[in-house]
């Protein structure tokens, strides 16, 4: 699915905008059960939504503010009574016209709405009145290009790139686009949450997609256990390449690198990594390893299976059986493709401006992925320090890395790239570097990974464990937002956090290039399969069955 | 909305009704011209009560039971009342003469203009009340093709404790007149449940 509009809505400019619109929606009728709340009524067929943004007018310390509430729950205040509806084949309007009731505006509802309040220009965000609208104030829809200025925690007057991610769930088709800043979930970080099949991995193409246009030009690497992203190629040359290039012939770089070219350097590892690769060392193994890797990796940054036997050997001063057991579980370990003795040097060709890098990783094992992540993301981790102090310029420029099945790399329990996963979201923001979190289940990510991920997009979850997670790690998701959760359909998102103001529920727009991740069409595919099988030449195949026929001279 | 009639006697008309006649849920009518536009005002015998002057004076009477009628003072006052809950109007297409000249219940009404909503106007005392064919009360019900009860609520208080009754006997007769038999299930249902519950038969 690709959009077949390239319309490309421009972010707001500005905030001062008017915030209510002449669409009167109901009429405050009372305080509600929580502080924040109040119930109001309106007539049952306006198709006012849970999540919906009303407002009205008060008075705020002198000044008339529009406060801003978010409708939480509907309930029927009034309708036509249940011995109406006593038969389903009969209309329950047959049986009223009949006794002579009024069915047009029959139905009247109660809405529940949670204050957000009024936008403080001085602090950029919500301020909470902290008072309840009197019975009987008249309540607005809320305009739609102010919603578009301020729900999103973004500065428009400033030059940040913000990201296109779709528009507001109640509102029709494009009418209130949500734009979020992506400098500011660049720093503190970004969870995508949603049970499987709910577009997880095309939400996140779309954030890649407005991460890598020229407003934005992010330097992004992705770790794909699916090979799910390889169709971000076509940035470059279908037919909506264009939204990607800039006036200065900027167009983004799409770097796929495939399993056959993932290596891990053996410098890069560290004695823990090293001592997670070999099968079950004994003490006197790990004693010999540790002082022989200790002063390799002084010496050099090129280092074989060998020279680490080597240098074992020369730590325990003559060939022992404690030597030939630590040589069998090296080169059993390490007397692999994906090992390669050269440091990298160059981190360059990995990460750069406007570049994205997949790294697909779907033939390497799970602990192999979680250690390739681990070695890269340590170096990058370095690099990134000795930018920001100054010491070394090899990466002069933020990074931002995304995990696709994320609770493969910061699972609850242990993984070799947990800790240094950890450390970058706790202290990445500092230094430039920003994680992407993808996942199916929040409850199998490590908790303080979860929590440290300032952005939320949740988008349909229905198994309880994974609500329950979201509820204790994500600060941002309130009940009213988890509430709507379960009820999501696929490409419904809500996004709260740090990048938005107060939690919104949108539509993820479609994708300019083509998804990659379907699921396979089961049923088409086996038939495929059996057509083949059953029009295979059956002549040749006989011809073979018989091995006098074959010739077996070489060519 | 409530009237009372007074059924005729032996003696009183050539041909006086009989007792199945003013049954209760009888629907009934009157013709009243309201400028120069004949009416016909519909109603339904909701309640009967029987008058008897003489109760309670069990004494001897002076008359001969042959010289009933012409002895001052021993006139048979005995009567049967019936109550009356009106229930809308209908235009009348046919002379409204030989409508009520007519009082055998089965010649053709034909209704223009049906209402069921409050009527305006009164009936006049020694007004006479008809009873309504079924195919006039068919026509009452049917004007705009759907089946149409909307006095029900009026009915409903004005007939007070008997309400739910003659609602019932209303569809009872509707059911026989016309094929809303859906419907008119889900008026029963809602009538016999709302009358159990406002009796406290059920909770």
């Amino acid at each position: 699915m690709t959009s077949d509009d390239d319309d490309l809505p421009s972010p707001p400019a500005t905030r001062d905008l008017p915030a209510l619109t002449e669409t009167p929606i109901g009429t405050v009728a009372c305080p509600g059960d929580d502080p924040s709340e109040f119930e109001f009524i309106a007539p049952g067929d306006q198709g006012l939504r849970t999540g919906e943004f009303v407002a009205y007018n008060a008075t705020v310390g002198g000044e008339q503010e529009a406060i801003l509430a978010r409708v939480t729950n509907t309930a029927q205040e009034r309708g036509l009574p249940g011995e109406f509806l006593a038969n389903p084949d009969v209309d329950p309007a047959e049986v009223a016209g009949a006794l002579g009731v009024p069915t047009e505006d029959t139905e009247l509802s109660r809405f529940t709405a949670r204050t957000i309040g009024y936008f403080d220009e001085q602090i950029s965000t919500f301020t909470n009145p902290r008072i309840q609208p009197q019975p009987g104030t008249r309540l607005l829809l809320a305009a739609d290009t102010y919603l578009e200025a301020v729900l999103p925690s973004a500065d428009w007057d400033s030059e940040s790139g913000t990201g296109h991610l779709g528009w507001l769930l109640n509102r029709p088709h494009g009418a209130a686009n949500i734009h979020i800043p992506i400098d500011t979930f660049a720093a503190t970080h970004l969870a995508i949450l949603a049970s499987t099949g709910s577009g997880k991995s095309y939400t996140a193409s779309v954030l890649i997609e407005e991460m890598m246009r020229p407003a934005s030009r992010a330097a992004m690497l992705i770790f794909d256990p699916h090979g799910e992203y390889d169709t971000l190629r076509k940035m470059r040359r279908d037919k909506h390449s264009h939204v990607f290039e800039g006036d200065d012939g900027y167009r983004p770089e799409i770097e796929i690198i495939t399993p056959d070219e993932i290596t891990i350097p053996i410098p890069d590892l560290t004695y823990s990594d090293l001592l997670a690769l070999l099968d079950g060392p004994s003490d006197r193994m790990r004693y010999v390893l540790n002082e022989a890797w200790r002063d390799l990796t002084d010496e050099s940054n090129h280092i074989t299976p060998q020279d680490i036997i080597n240098k074992c050997e020369a730590v325990e001063g003559e060939r022992s059986g404690t030597v030939d057991a630590l040589a069998w579980r090296l080169n059993k370990s390490l007397n692999r493709d994906l090992f390669v003795p050269a440091a990298r040097d160059d981190l360059t060709d990995l990460v750069a401006p406007g570049q994205v890098t997949v790294l697909k990783l779907n033939r390497l094992s799970q602990s192999d992925q979680q250690m390739l992540a681990a070695a890269l993301l340590r170096k990058l981790y370095e690099a990134r320090e000795a930018a920001t102090r100054g010491e070394d310029d090899a990466i002069d420029h933020p990074v931002f890395s995304l995990f696709e099945e994320g609770h493969r790399f910061a699972p609850d329990g242990d993984a070799r790239s947990l800790g240094i996963l950890r450390r970058i979201l706790s202290e990445g923001r500092k230094f430039g570097f920003g994680v992407g979190i993808i996942s199916q289940r929040p409850s199998k990510i490590d908790p303080d990974v979860l929590s440290q991920c300032g952005t939320q997009i949740i988008m349909q979850i229905q198994n309880p464990n994974d609500q329950q997670a979201i509820r204790t790690s994500v600060e941002s998701a309130g009940e009213d937002v988890l509430d709507e959760l379960p009820g999501l359909t696929p490409g419904q998102a809500v996004v709260a956090g740090d990048a938005m103001n107060t939690p919104v529920l949108l539509n993820v727009r479609a994708r300019h290039t083509e998804h990659g991740a379907d699921s396979p069409e089961a049923t088409k595919e086996w038939k495929t399969a059996y057509d083949r099988g059953e029009n295979e030449p059956t002549g040749v195949t006989d011809a073979y069955d018989r091995s006098d026929d074959v010739d077996e001279t070489p060519l | 909305m409530d009237y009372v009639a007074q059924t005729f006697r032996d003696g009183e008309r050539e041909d006086p009704p009989t007792r199945d006649e003013y049954e209760f849920g009888q629907p009934v009518y009157a013709t009243e011209t309201v400028r120069g536009t004949p009416y016909a005002v519909i109603g339904v015998v909701y309640d009967t009560q029987l008058v008897d002057p003489d109760q309670g004076r069990d004494g001897p009477r002076l008359s001969a039971p042959d010289q009933e009628m012409f002895v001052p003072g021993y006139v048979n006052e005995k009567q049967t009342m019936l109550g009356i809950a009106l229930l809308g109007t209908a235009e009348l297409n046919a002379d409204p003469h030989r409508q009520s000249s007519s009082d055998d219940g089965d010649d053709p009404q034909s209704f223009t203009a049906v209402s069921q909503s409050m009527p305006q106007w009164t009936l006049d005392i020694d007004d006479f009340v008809y009873a309504l064919s079924d195919d006039g009360f068919r026509q009452f019900h049917t004007y705009d093709g759907t089946l149409n009860l909307e006095y029900y609520e009026r009915l409903i208080a004005t007939a007070g404790q008997f309400g739910p009754e003659v609602a019932l006997a209303i569809v009872d007769r509707l059911r026989r007149l016309t094929d809303a038999d859906a419907v008119l299930d889900v008026v029963e249902k809602k009538v016999r449940w709302q009358s159990s519950e406002s009796r406290g038969v059920i909770r």
